[in-house]
C-alpha cells in the first residue's frame, strides 16, 4: 500500500512537463548550474532510476530539499509536527465526547425541539467551511468581543516552555510552568473549535442514526420490559452496539483533522505541518507539499489500521469471519 | 405522439409508479425540498449571473465605459453593505454583491465538471472490477485503494500544485481525487448483483458481457451512486473554494467563493463583508445539496422507507 502511495506520489512530481532544475536554481541560473543541480538530484537518469533513488531516499526518512530555504523537507515536517498534533488532540478531545453525547441525545429526543436543533447543528458542521469559520469565530469573539488572543500559540514575546513533548500545553504541564500553561489554553480554544466543529458533526450524524437503528432492536424492547433504567438502556446495552459505526468514521475523522490544519493553522497562525503545507502551496514548493502528502498518508494508513483493529475488538463478527 | 407516449407508459408502468411513488415521498421530506429547491435557486442564479448582477465584475464602468479592471478604484473601494452595493463593495471598488453571484456560476461549473466525469470513471471502472473479478478487478481495485488512502484535500493540494493555479488544473485534480470513491461503492454493489438470477437469465440467452455489465449490472446498482454524487456536488463545491483559499485554485481577480473569502480576510475586521458573505454563499450551497442527498437517500434506500 504504502509503496503504492510512493510511486503515486514520484508519478505527481516527476512527471510534469517542467523543469525542476529550473525552479530549484531560479530563472537566473546558467546552464552549468542546472547542470549541476540535475546532476545532484539525479535528474538526468532514467524514470525508474530515479524512482528508485527517491524510494531509497524515503526509506533513511529522506524527502528531499524544500524550495524555500534549500533545508530538508523532512526537517521542516518534524519541526511542525508537535504544533499540528496538539491542534489535533485538542479538536478531537472536543469533537467526539460532545459528538456522541449530542448523538445520544438526539436519537433519544427523536423529532423534538432538541433533536431538529441538533441535526441542524450536525449539518451545518460538515456543510461549512472550517476556514471561513475561522474567520468569523475571529471576528466575532476577538475584534468584536476580545475573548481570545487573536493567533500564535502564546503570547507575543512569550518564551516557549521548556520542550519535552513539543505539546505546549502537556509541556507546561510537566514543568510546572502555569504561566505558559494558561496562555497556552487559552491560545488553543478558538482553533481547536473551528477545526473540531465538521469532526462534531460527522460524529453526531453518524452516532444518532446507528443509535436510532439499535435502539428500534428487538433486545432493547426486551431490556425495557424487564424493567430496566432508560439510563442503564441507552448508555450501556445500546451504545456499545452503536458505536460500530462511528468507530468506522473515526478513520475518515483523522483524515478530516489532517486537512483541517492546513486551512485552520494559516489563520490562526498555528506553526504546524498545515501552515507550512499552506506557505509552500503559495511558493508552488511540490517538495515540501509533496512530503506533507507522504506524511498525512501514514498517519491516515496507520489511523485506520488502527480503526480495523479495534473493531475487530468490538464486534466479535468480524474476529469470526476473518 | 399521444400514442407514443401512452405505449411509453403502458411499457414502463411499474417503473413509472415508483417514480411517482419516490416523488411523493420526496414531497413530503421537508428538508428535502429545501434541499432541492436552494440547489435549483444557486444553480439559477448561476445560469442568469449576468442578468441579476449589477455589474460584471470583471470590468468597472468609469466614465460609462467599461474598462477592465487594473487598479483600485479608490473612491468606491471598501463601501460597507448598503441600498446601492447589498454586500458592499471590495479592494478594486467591485460590486460584491456581483461578484457572490458570478461565484455561484464558477463553482457549479466546477462542481459539474468534476462530479460527472469522476462518476463516470469510477463507475466504468467499478463495473469492470466487479464483474471480472480477479486479475482485472484485481489491480483496479488495488489501484483505488492507493488512492482513497490518502485524504482527498491533500492529494488535490499536491496535484494542484504541481500542474499549477487555474480553476481547469483544480478541475483535474478533483477529478482525479474523486473518482475511486465511485469505484468503490459500484465494485461493492456489482459483486452482490453478480451472481443474481437476473444475471444468470440475461446471460442464458446470449447477452455478452458488456450488456450484462452496463445494461444489466450497473443500471441496477446506481442508486447509491446518485445520492453519493449529490452530496459530492458540496463536497468539491467545498474543496475547491478550500483549494482556492489556499492560493492553489483560481487566479486573483476571479469571482471565486474561496478566493474572495482569502481577499477580504487581509482586511479582516475593518472590511468584515468582504470574507462574510463568499462564506455565506459556500455555507448556503453545500448544506442544500447535503439535504437534498439525504433526501434521496431516504427515499433510494428501501430500508428507510418505514
Amino acid at each position: 500500500m504504502l509503496v503504492g502511495v510512493s510511486i503515486l506520489t514520484f508519478l505527481i512530481s516527476h512527471v510534469v512537463p517542467s523543469d525542476p532544475a529550473r525552479t530549484y536554481a531560479g530563472p537566473k541560473a546558467d546552464e552549468e548550474t542546472l547542470n549541476a543541480i540535475r546532476e545532484r538530484y539525479h535528474f538526468n537518469d532514467p524514470l525508474l532510476d530515479q524512482y528508485f533513488f527517491y524510494l531509497g531516499g524515503l526509506l533513511q526518512g529522506d524527502l528531499g530539499d524544500a524550495l524555500i530555504d534549500r533545508q530538508p523537507v523532512a526537517d521542516h515536517l518534524a519541526r511542525a509536527f508537535p504544533a499540528s498534533v496538539e491542534l489535533g488532540i485538542a479538536a478531537s478531545l472536543f469533537a467526539i465526547p460532545a459528538g456522541i453525547w449530542l448523538g445520544i441525545h438526539s436519537a433519544t429526543h427523536r423529532n423534538r425541539p432538541a433533536d431538529h436543533l441538533n441535526r441542524v447543528v450536525a449539518l451545518t458542521g460538515i456543510s461549512i467551511p472550517s476556514f471561513w469559520l475561522a474567520l468569523i469565530l475571529q471576528l466575532a469573539l476577538v475584534s468584536w468581543l476580545g475573548l481570545f488572543p487573536l493567533d500564535g500559540r502564546l503570547d507575543t514575546g512569550q518564551e516557549a516552555p521548556t520542550s519535552i513533548t513539543g505539546l505546549y500545553v502537556l509541556d507546561s504541564v510537566l514543568t510546572g510552568n502555569l504561566n505558559t500553561l494558561e496562555q497556552s489554553v487559552r491560545h488553543l480554544i478558538l482553533p481547536a473549535f473551528a477545526l473540531g466543529f465538521s469532526q462534531l458533526g460527522l460524529i453526531l450524524r453518524m452516532t444518532r442514526s446507528s443509535m436510532l437503528e439499535v435502539l428500534s432492536a428487538d433486545y432493547i424492547r426486551t431490556a425495557r420490559a424487564k424493567g430496566l433504567s432508560e439510563r442503564l438502556i441507552v448508555y450501556k446495552h445500546a451504545l456499545r452496539n452503536a458505536m460500530g459505526p462511528t468507530l468506522t468514521v473515526s478513520g475518515l475523522l483523522v483524515g478530516g483533522t489532517l486537512t483541517g490544519v492546513v486551512f485552520i493553522e494559516s489563520i490562526f497562525g498555528w506553526n504546524g505541518i498545515g501552515e507550512y503545507a499552506t506557505k509552500s502551496a503559495y511558493a508552488l514548493d511540490f517538495a515540501s507539499i509533496l512530503g506533507f502528502t507522504l506524511l498525512v498518508t501514514l498517519i491516515y494508513v496507520a489511523a485506520n489500521l488502527v480503526v480495523d483493529v479495534l473493531y475487530a475488538f468490538l464486534d466479535p463478527q468480524v474476529r469470526l469471519g476473518g | 405522439m399521444a400514442s407514443f407516449f401512452s405505449a411509453f407508459a403502458a411499457r414502463h408502468e411499474s417503473r413509472l409508479k415508483e417514480l411517482r411513488y419516490s416523488w411523493f415521498l420526496f414531497r413530503h421530506n421537508l428538508l428535502a425540498m429545501a434541499g432541492l429547491l436552494l440547489v435549483i435557486f444557486v444553480a439559477l442564479v448561476g445560469l442568469f449571473a449576468p442578468l441579476i448582477a449589477p455589474q460584471d465584475p470583471s470590468y468597472a464602468t468609469v466614465g460609462g465605459h467599461r474598462v477592465e479592471v487594473w487598479q483600485p478604484n479608490y473612491a468606491e473601494q471598501f463601501e460597507s453593505p448598503s441600498a446601492e452595493h447589498w454586500f458592499g463593495t471590495e479592494f478594486f471598488g467591485i460590486d460584491l454583491f456581483s461578484m457572490v453571484v458570478y461565484g455561484a456560476r464558477t463553482s457549479f461549473m466546477i462542481g459539474a465538471f468534476v462530479v460527472f466525469p469522476a462518476m463516470l470513471i469510477g463507475v466504468v471502472l467499478g463495473a469492470f472490477a466487479g464483474y471480472f473479478g480477479r486479475g482485472i478487478g484485481e489491480t483496479i481495485m488495488r489501484i483505488t485503494d492507493i488512492f482513497l488512502s490518502i485524504p482527498a484535500l491533500v492529494l488535490a493540494m499536491a496535484i494542484a500544485a504541481v500542474l499549477g493555479r487555474s480553476i481547469v488544473n483544480i478541475m483535474y485534480a478533483l477529478i482525479i481525487t474523486w473518482w475511486p470513491w465511485y469505484t468503490r461503492i459500484v465494485y461493492g454493489q456489482v459483486l452482490s448483483l453478480r451472481e443474481k438470477q437476473f444475471v444468470e437469465a440475461a446471460r442464458s440467452v446470449g447477452a455478452g458481457p458488456l450488456r450484462i455489465i452496463f445494461r444489466h449490472i450497473t443500471m441496477n446498482s446506481l442508486s447509491p451512486v446518485i445520492v453519493q454524487a449529490t452530496s459530492d456536488f458540496g463536497y468539491v463545491v467545498l474543496t475547491a473554494a478550500g483549494l482556492s483559499f489556499i492560493g492553489l485554485g483560481a487566479p486573483v481577480g476571479t469571482a471565486e467563493w474561496g478566493l474572495m473569502i482569502n481577499e477580504g480576510a487581509k482586511y479582516m475586521p475593518n472590511y468584515w463583508w468582504s470574507s462574510v458573505f463568499p462564506g455565506v454563499a459556500i455555507l448556503v450551497t453545500v448544506l442544500a445539496f447535503n439535504l437534498l442527498g439525504d433526501g434521496l437517500r431516504d427515499i433510494l434506500d428501501p430500508r428507510l422507507r418505514r
